[in-house]
């Protein structure tokens, strides 16, 4: 074992020798990773966070007890663990490799655009079938969840990223799907219902009672108490979780609950992303000093700026600065409500967790960035933010979309307005590198594409942004 | 333990092909004569095509050489715009299918404009810009569109597209992707054009030959540069890096594919360096397959004879399998298909029997585009779903017999711009065409 190891360790540094040499770092455009280079295990920054000077506080309340009936046991001891990595089983890599390793891209046109001294690299996310990082866990958690023996997952979704990436893996693994899609966003958007249910999932709008909802197994008692109340209710993420969660708990068959953010093993799948990113970037000699990324429940962020924050939490890279973007519309980072228990769903099913919030009963106004309007964040990042480890910085969304304007008119891709933060931070610092001539190395997450919530830039285009 | 596979096969950049490959010398060892365009009875509309060409894609559109360079800026945009694709094996699908067969696809969908059209609007905006032209036309469906507007923005050119009205209808994502890059689009036929006005009484929604026509006119106005994104012989040599990819890929991986399959609009790019070893004796046996719509049956039920590539006869004429350049294309969803013929070359190479065509209604291939989902993950564009549909015959034709066969596709775009088609699949339940 220990010798086919080693082989395995010495074939890697040949394929990286022969990569290297190919490549002139000034020159390339993209660093592509060979498949047999994909991480094997995820990192786990539990291991490492008390180096900050604190460690997450625990989750509390009577929710914790609802955890063990919604969640398959791996991914609870993956949840709790504190080993520093945790291997990848190798069905999964095999389910990985349909779209990983994804490729790093020098932005170079658009650092021609800005006239920046920066070198500007981006994780291309995108090229994953749903188009985002999401199902980087989506595919883990319905890969554990079947190998414990479930047949299915309910799920909430807002504007259909995480539906539409847990649909896709339920499609590959086998597994049946049940979204409870946010009633509003369900009508606006039929495009993304459309793609889950082309997954073979089953959407229906959140909150609905028969016969609007089609599936007579996903009628829930919480709906109709919340369409007693308000008939007319819209729908709200958080009436979502609910019936998803109830959904789970009732089992009309053997069915469990996901989430696409916010926990410490949804975090630790996302770090394939990361792990990739500093790989490549070994190939090519090249160490970011800033790190972005865009903050909703803060997955993607924290995946891909993690095994970053390894090195910096280890002392190796103690000027590396972090950079993570949320909305102003959704600033539960730089204007909290307070720091510490609150719950992570509206109607309080979920455990207490601490975390910098707006308050559960926060409703932010309709900013095209649907992904980023939840008022907390995962524990792990906030425990970092708060230690003062990274950085935040808030955007209005008609920066952003002008960000979006210019990478399409540079380099020819479409962001995610939720991605769009990211890269109006990475742009904002390249213009200030500019004035200073900090040749510095940005690196980005490019989390997805924005082709499917492409409305956004029309308003821009328009200028039909500034309403509410 | 699972055995480790290998699902995608990646060509290095710095192995991108340094020269495209052209159709007509390899049209002309399979003792095909690529038939020249002709002047109708009125005018010269040959000459008049210097108006709206660029000078040096007009030399390659006429060009004889076998191979023509890439040159290096053109590579560098390649590469920006996501070349070399992944050639992917799918490995989900074929057990699904419980087939012997080894189906690989190239990933032409993961390229910046959701589709391969990329690969024709990067090269044709460079020599545009480099025989100093300030605007460029194009011409086409709303895929065509959206890689024009990316193209353009490359070489910092002005441009106005033409698409079909129905198209942009239908597809209002495409069209917003165009105006973020600065496009002035038209849904043709348009009140913009004097051309357009006329076309309008008569066919409303348009097609791709009503966008032709005003393309034409418009560019002829002012000296503005036309590019096409179908159809004429130079988009299917820019289109060939695929196919050269991919026959480098196939070396990679120690296959050569027994059948090779793409949609009308996506086939000869990729199977043109397959089609050049039958040409050059190097293989035989390998078979082609071009999947088309049965609404759209130019290939299988339209005469070959010369017509017009446009509505309005504003083009040369040009001998090729057509439904008639006047005929009412039906509403299907492969946009990039709403047209009434198809390429000269593809086309001689079917009179030759060298190409079998193919053709679907729009039910099956939403069935074969939702198994191909289901098991690879990527939604398939309307177009790339015709393929998937002969893939899936021919890999459960190899079960029946029990053969291992290798089956080649162009998984030539996705459709995250585009999802009526699926919406009235889903929804609507309605496909079918009367």
């Amino acid at each position: 074992m220990e010798s086919k190891e080693e082989k395995k360790i010495e074939k890697a540094k040949q394929v990286f020798e022969a990569a290297k040499e190919k490549f002139e770092p000034k020159s390339v455009i993209r660093v592509d990773l060979p498949e047999d280079e994909l991480p094997t295990s995820w990192y786990n920054i539990n291991a490492d966070l008390h180096k900050c000077g604190m460690r997450t506080p625990f989750p509390t309340g009577p929710g914790l007890a609802v955890l063990p009936k919604i969640f398959p046991p791996s991914l609870l001891s993956q949840e709790l663990s504190h080993d520093r990595w945790i291997k990848i089983p190798d069905e999964l890599l095999e389910y990985y490799k349909i779209w990983r390793p994804t490729p790093l891209h020098r932005a170079k046109r658009l650092e021609e655009f800005l006239r920046t001294p920066c070198r500007i690299y981006y994780k291309q996310e995108y090229v994953s079938p749903p188009g985002s990082h999401k199902p980087n866990t989506a595919i883990a958690q319905a890969y554990f969840n079947k190998r414990d023996g479930y047949e299915g997952l309910a799920t909430e979704t807002g504007a259909g990223q995480w539906g539409s990436a847990l649909s896709f893996s339920g499609a590959l693994t086998g597994l049946k799907v049940d979204v409870f899609m946010v009633k509003v966003s369900y009508y606006q958007k039929p495009g993304r219902r459309v793609l889950m249910e082309s997954w073979g999932a089953r959407c229906v709008p959140s909150p609905s009672v028969p016969p609007e909802r089609v599936y007579p197994d996903m009628v829930t008692e919480f709906a109709k108490k919340v369409l007693e109340k308000d008939p007319n209710s819209p729908g709200s993420l958080g009436i979502a979780i609910s019936e998803a969660i109830e959904h789970a708990l009732k089992k009309p068959y053997p069915i469990n609950y996901s989430l696409g953010s916010v926990l410490n093993h949804v975090l630790m799948h996302q770090t394939i992303v990361g792990l990739e990113a500093k790989k490549q970037f070994e190939l090519i000699d090249e160490y970011p000093d800033v790190v972005f990324g865009c903050v909703g429940g803060g997955s993607n962020y924290s995946g891909f700026s993690f095994p970053f924050t390894k090195d910096k939490l280890d002392g190796k890279k103690p000027d590396l600065r972090l950079v993570a973007a949320e909305a102003e519309a959704c600033p539960r980072f730089t204007k909290p409500k307070y720091i510490g228990y609150d719950t992570g769903d509206t109607a309080g099913l979920t455990p207490m967790i601490w975390m910098y919030t707006l308050g559960h009963d926060f409703v932010p106004s309709r900013i095209h960035a649907g992904g980023l309007r939840y008022h907390g964040n995962a524990p792990q990042l906030c425990t970092l933010v708060y230690k003062k480890v990274h950085e935040v910085v808030a955007f209005h969304q008609t920066e952003i979309f002008q960000a979006g304007e210019i990478l399409s008119q540079t380099e020819g891709f479409f962001s995610a307005p939720e991605t769009l933060h990211a890269w109006a931070a990475l742009i904002r610092e390249a213009r200030r590198c500019k004035e200073t001539g900090e040749k510095k190395v940005l690196a980005i997450n490019d989390s997805g594409h924005g082709w499917l919530d492409i409305r956004g830039y029309d308003e821009y285009l328009k200028k039909k942004l500034e309403v509410a | 333990m699972v055995e480790a596979r290998v699902h995608k096969i990646i060509l290095p950049t710095s192995d991108l092909p340094k020269a495209w490959l052209n159709p007509i010398p390899v049209l002309a060892k399979l003792k095909k004569e690529l038939p020249k365009p002709k002047n109708p009875v009125k005018a010269d509309r040959i000459a008049e095509m210097e108006k709206y060409w660029a000078p040096s894609l007009l030399a390659i559109e006429r060009s004889d050489s076998a191979e023509i360079q890439i040159p290096t800026a053109v590579m560098n945009l390649l590469i920006w715009a996501g070349r070399p694709t992944p050639l992917q094996r799918a490995y989900i699908l074929e057990k699904a299918l419980n087939t012997p067969a080894k189906i690989f696809y190239k990933r032409e969908d993961i390229q910046y404009g959701t589709t391969g059209k990329t690969n024709i609007a990067i090269p044709q905006a460079y020599y545009a810009a480099k025989d100093g032209f300030k605007r460029l036309v194009a011409a086409g469906g709303a895929q065509w569109g959206t890689a024009a507007s990316i193209a353009a923005r490359y070489q910092d050119l002005k441009l106005d597209v033409y698409m079909p009205k129905e198209s942009l209808e239908s597809k209002e994502p495409h069209r917003i992707v165009m105006e973020v890059n600065a496009a002035k689009v038209h849904g043709s036929p348009s009140q913009d054009t004097e051309v357009g006005k006329l076309m309008a009484k008569e066919d409303p929604n348009g097609s791709i030959a009503t966008a032709f026509s005003e393309g034409v006119e418009d560019a002829s106005k002012d000296g503005a540069a036309v590019i096409f994104g179908n159809f004429f012989n130079a988009p299917v040599v820019f289109q060939s890096v695929a196919g050269l990819e991919a026959s480098a890929q196939c070396k990679m991986a120690g296959v050569y594919p027994d059948v090779v399959i793409g949609s009308i609009e996506g086939f000869l790019g990729l199977a043109l360096p397959f089609l050049a070893d039958v040409a050059e004796g190097k293989k035989s046996g390998t078979r082609f397959i071009v999947a088309g719509s049965k609404y759209v049956p130019s290939l299988t039920e339209g005469k070959v004879d010369y017509d017009f590539p446009d509505y309005a006869g504003l083009m040369p004429l040009y001998r090729f399998h057509t439904l008639g350049s006047k005929r009412t294309i039906p509403l299907i969803h492969a946009g990039e298909m709403r047209y009434h013929g198809v390429s000269p070359i593809l086309s001689a190479l079917v009179e030759a029997g060298v190409v079998t065509p193919k053709t679907y209604g729009q039910t099956e291939l939403y069935e074969a585009g939702a198994l191909f989902c289901r098991n690879q993950g990527v939604i398939p564009s309307h177009e790339a779903q015709y393929a998937i549909k002969a893939v899936v015959d021919e890999a459960q034709q190899a079960k029946s017999e029990g053969k291992e066969k290798v089956i080649l596709f162009n998984l030539s775009g996705h459709t995250m711009l585009e999802h009526k088609g699926y919406l009235e699949w889903i929804i609507q339940k309605k496909l079918e065409l009367p």
